[in-house]
């Protein structure tokens, strides 16, 4: 990379860092694995420094969304993994509300990333249809099917969750 | 408990937060170090890539010397190829041939294919079948695999290509991109017609087998975003060699044919509100090479990609 590039690379790195790591931890549900995929995206990102046109941040966001769909794909995504703290009980301290929001928040994690992806930008990131099937790749039908399939899935994890503590 | 938008964007918010800062120098410096190997297997790559080109090169040769050729200039004829690729070789090799173009196993109804047109049909299924509409990593091989499709026809503008690429009982539409940076469409099969079982045969003089909107992925989309198009598609007599589309707001667009099959696309942009409201068609109308209409249909309303059947 050129030294003026690095320098332009290293300053929107610094001040943007904590903006997309909020968003890789949503897309990954998971510290390591979000830090995982930002380094990935930066580093394609790096690699085009010179050719991007337009806002940088938004090229990373469209690499996280793509590479995170892309490593749902493999096989190795979705075994289990080794984190360092356990997860939260459902039934942690007591009270409903708090215990509804971590069952939403583990229902959100459950879900299969293409479905949390499309999820997050329509939500997370409060996007129109039209952006989120231009950063997808896929039509606004598809997009709009997705984020019904993610809700009703979402109703059905929540609702599963409830059952078994019932 | 209530799950709507609402309470769904205050757990992502929730989830956001629990992320902790990194520290951007460690985090520059692991990406500069992790965008240095991503550049090495790139050699490795292209090697690859050179081997591939060799083995390609002395398969295709090996083919020719012994079976499955024929002209060039034959897959032009007719939608129906009459003998094997290996009679017609058979048949037509002599001492003074010309070099011959290497085809694909032939499928009776449909184009015969060179090779080069059939990688497009594996670039367009890379998992090796049409995939579902909801979930593009479940693939669906009751509608075929690979070796039961074909390239049948395409649309290319200076923004890019939709390829119609079908078999006997179905087809989808193929949009390329640049893979794992821009997506390509997923290829979601639709049958003939429209209804299972799927029949390649025409009933009349044209069929509108898909009037739907594609969207192409780009690296670096303009301000107007990845571009869209509504795309027109179907089969036609085989004597047609011209499809007219007209929209009810009275844009027109003239389809490619190519043995029985036709294919067209045209950009359409998002309203304000990001959505995209297909105009329904007003007329499309096959033409002979004599500039006579073979057939004509009227006020053709949308017919999107997919299928709904046992397996939804």
């Amino acid at each position: 990379m050129h030294p003026d590039d690095l320098g332009v690379f290293t300053a929107f790195v610094t001040t943007r860092s904590d903006s997309l790591m909020r968003l890789a931890y949503v897309l990954t549900g998971d510290q390591h694995a979000a830090e995982d995929l930002l380094q990935s995206a930066l580093a394609r990102t790096a690699d085009r420094w010179r050719s991007i046109r337009g806002d940088p941040e938004a090229y990373v966001r469209q690499v996280m969304y793509h590479e995170q769909v892309g490593r749902w794909r493999s096989p190795r995504w979705g075994r289990e993994r080794v984190v360092e703290t356990l997860p939260e009980r459902i039934a942690g301290d007591g009270t409903e509300r708090v215990d509804d929001r971590l069952t939403l928040e583990q229902a959100l994690r459950r879900l299969p990333a293409k479905k949390r992806a499309v999820l997050v930008l329509r939500y997370f990131e409060d996007l129109p249809e039209s952006d989120v099937a231009r950063i997808m790749g896929c039509s606004i039908g598809t997009v709009r099917s997705q984020t019904h399939q993610a809700v009703k899935r979402l109703r059905e994890l929540v609702g599963e969750t409830v059952n078994l503590e019932a | 408990m209530t799950v709507d938008e609402r309470a769904v964007t205050e757990a992502l918010t929730r989830l956001a937060d629990r992320a902790r800062p990194v520290d951007p120098e460690l985090l520059l410096s692991r990406a500069l170090r992790r965008r240095a190997r991503l550049k090495r297997p790139r050699w490795g790559l292209a090697l690859a890539a050179a081997a591939c080109v060799v083995a390609i090169g002395v398969v295709a040769l090996r083919a020719h010397e012994q079976l499955a050729v024929s002209p060039a200039s034959s897959p032009t004829a007719s939608t129906e190829p009459t003998a094997s690729t290996k009679s017609t070789a058979r048949a037509t090799r002599s001492a003074t041939a010309p070099p011959a173009t290497v085809y694909v196993r032939d499928i009776p109804g449909l184009p015969r294919n060179t090779i080069a047109q059939f990688a497009t049909v594996e670039d367009c299924m890379p998992k090796g079948s049409p995939v579902h509409s909801m979930d593009g990593e479940r693939l669906l091989p009751q509608y075929g695999t690979i070796k039961d499709y074909r390239w049948l026809v395409e649309a290319k503008d200076k923004l890019g290509v939709t390829r119609l690429v079908g078999s006997r009982k179905g087809f989808v539409l193929c949009t390329p991109a640049i893979r794992l940076v821009s997506y390509p469409t997923d290829p979601i099969f639709s049958y003939w017609g429209g209804d299972p079982p799927g029949k390649l045969a025409l009933r009349g003089a044209l069929s509108v087998d898909v009037y739907s909107v594609e969207m192409q992925s780009e690296i670096n989309p303009g301000r107007d975003g990845d571009p869209s198009f509504l795309v027109v598609a179907g089969r036609v007599a085989p004597q047609a060699t011209g499809v007219e589309v007209e929209w009810a707001d009275g844009r027109k667009m003239t389809a490619n044919v190519r043995n029985g099959f036709y294919i067209g696309r045209s950009r359409v942009y998002a309203d304000k509100k990001g959505s995209i409201r297909p105009v329904p068609l007003s007329k499309v109308t096959a033409y002979d090479s004599g500039g006579q209409a073979l057939g004509e249909l009227k006020n053709v309303k949308w017919r999107s990609e997919g299928t709904t059947d046992a397996d939804d």
